[in-house]
């Protein structure tokens, strides 16, 4: 029976509804974390009688046809880029970007990461790094006797060194923008990769046109709406639910044609 | 004298169908833009040879799609798109084929165009791609369809109105394809950082599914005792000589 088959579908499909909300509750206060929402998309249709067909010998047509929908598929599961709140922290070396741009993190391997987790520390070398310890690019190394450690709006990193009164300047931080931030590849980590869909990365400083700004001593926090994401939660279960009831009456139907004899 | 199983066997299999399409509504609760789909039951007429009266049998004659609009949800998404009132959104394949849509979750690719999640364009009003300038930001949608960034107006969505939408033909993906020229929206708004809801309604889909598993029963029944009924008339007669 067909029922049966497309109930299955729409079991699977809320089952991946709920993987997602599940994922973007777990994150709730990951820093930097940006929720992702399953979508959905009918399947293809079978045409038992297709609809325009002739109906009878003086031109009149069927006004419909009879098309039977397979079912529901997962058509995508993206990230909405929505700017998250920021809540400070008071560390020196917590970052958070209001508005668009991501810190650029080296890779062990060589490759570029992206991150909005401005949760930076620093290493024995005195370099920036980020919480698995892998470098901030461009990277900056932060001298051994410092006692104020500045970063301002614009990414511009200053010290002051102990017994002296002057500023010195140790770097500037930059900020990369992509085409389609949502085309970004989450590699775990609160990481990001670029990919063909969000395009080549531009760099900038922060506050230039198109960058966000930096906030000093404060982190950006997930973008995760509890609510939002509980009332997703019953809808799914719900019908989860619902696609449950098709195969259990599918499955009374089966039963009573093999009673019959 | 199978008279009897042939008309039962035909209301079995239109309750067949029937049963498919709740299942489909059920299925699709949660797709966007989607509409539900209802049967159209229709009598046959049959006269056997030989006999006086006709026989009336059911035929499951088509499907349509209630054209009611699912709910309006809030997604906080400004390239979510959702239309209120009878329009479809045009979008084109890599191929050059044009498809409708009320699915309006849109995204944009690596050259700034807009496009729905299967990567397929959406056209403005003159059938061409929308692309947001580089590096302009909070874009708008106003409710015409009128697209604006930061830095001015850029594009128009492309509303189409059709006089019978059970003329678009479904053919999965969220998206319509239809010979019927469509004339430009009047009586639709656009709404941005929203999306339209399936306008399946789950009570509905459950009676209908109670009533259909119920006739379904009465059938089989009725075919059980039409059964019984023929087996015991010939025990009768052959006992009896």
């Amino acid at each position: 029976m067909l029922s049966l088959d497309i109930a299955a579908t729409g079991m699977l499909a809320q089952q991946m509804n709920v993987d997602v909300i599940s994922n973007n509750i777990a994150n709730m206060t990951t820093t930097g974390y940006k929720r992702q929402r399953a979508q959905f998309q009918d399947l293809i249709y079978q045409n038992k009688v297709r609809p325009g067909t002739a109906s009878s010998a003086v031109g009149t047509i069927l006004p419909s046809g009879i098309q039977l929908g397979l079912g529901v598929k997962p058509g995508s599961v993206y990230r909405i880029n929505e700017q998250g709140t920021l809540s400070m922290t008071g560390n020196t070396y917590d970052m958070a970007i209001a508005g668009r741009g991501w810190f650029q993190i080296s890779m062990p391997d060589g490759g570029t990461g992206y991150t909005r987790d401005g949760s930076f520390q620093i290493n024995a070398e005195g370099a920036i790094v980020n919480s698995q310890g892998y470098p901030l690019e461009p990277s900056i190394t932060i001298p051994a006797d410092v006692t104020d450690v500045t970063i301002s709006e614009d990414g511009l990193v200053q010290v002051k060194i102990s017994g002296s009164n002057a500023v010195q300047e140790v770097g500037q931080i930059q900020l990369a923008t992509f085409q389609n931030d949502a085309g970004l590849e989450a590699i775990g980590g609160n990481l990001h990769m670029e990919t063909e869909a969000s395009g080549t990365p531009s760099t900038g400083n922060p506050t230039d046109v198109g960058y966000g700004k930096l906030q000093q001593g404060a982190k950006e926090n997930s973008n995760v709406n509890v609510v939002d994401e509980i009332t997703t939660l019953i809808t799914a279960q719900r019908s989860y639910e619902m696609n449950s009831k098709v195969i259990q009456t599918s499955d009374d139907m089966l039963g009573t044609l093999t009673q019959l004899r | 004298m199978e008279n009897t199983i042939y008309i039962g066997l035909s209301r079995l299999s239109a309750l067949q169908t029937n049963m498919s399409l709740i299942a489909n509504n059920i299925a699709n609760v949660n797709t966007p833009g989607y509409k539900a789909n209802k049967i159209v039951f229709s009598e046959y007429l049959d006269k056997p040879k030989g006999m006086k009266d006709q026989m009336s049998m059911v035929l499951d004659y088509g499907n349509y799609r209630v054209a009611d609009n699912g709910a309006i949800k809030l997604t906080g998404n400004p390239l979510d798109v959702a239309l209120e009132g009878p329009g479809y959104l045009q979008v084109q394949t890599q191929e050059g084929q044009n498809f409708y849509t009320r699915a309006g979750n849109f995204s944009l690719n690596a050259d700034r165009e807009l496009i729905t999640q299967q990567g397929y364009k959406v056209l403005d009003t003159g059938g061409s791609t929308i692309t947001i300038p580089p590096g302009s930001m909070n874009i708008m949608i106003d409710e015409t369809g009128s697209i604006a960034t930061d830095e001015g107006i850029v594009s128009q969505l492309g509303v189409t109105e059709f006089e019978n939408i059970n003329n678009l033909t479904p053919v999965g993906n969220s998206l319509y394809q239809t010979t019927q020229p469509g004339v430009p929206a009047a009586g639709t708004r656009v709404v941005q950082n929203a999306l339209e809801g399936s306008n399946v309604q789950g009570v509905l889909e459950m009676t209908d599914m109670i009533e259909v598993s119920r006739s379904y029963q009465s059938v089989a029944k009725m075919l059980q005792a039409e059964h019984d009924r023929m087996r015991a008339t010939i025990r009768n007669l052959t006992s009896g000589s």
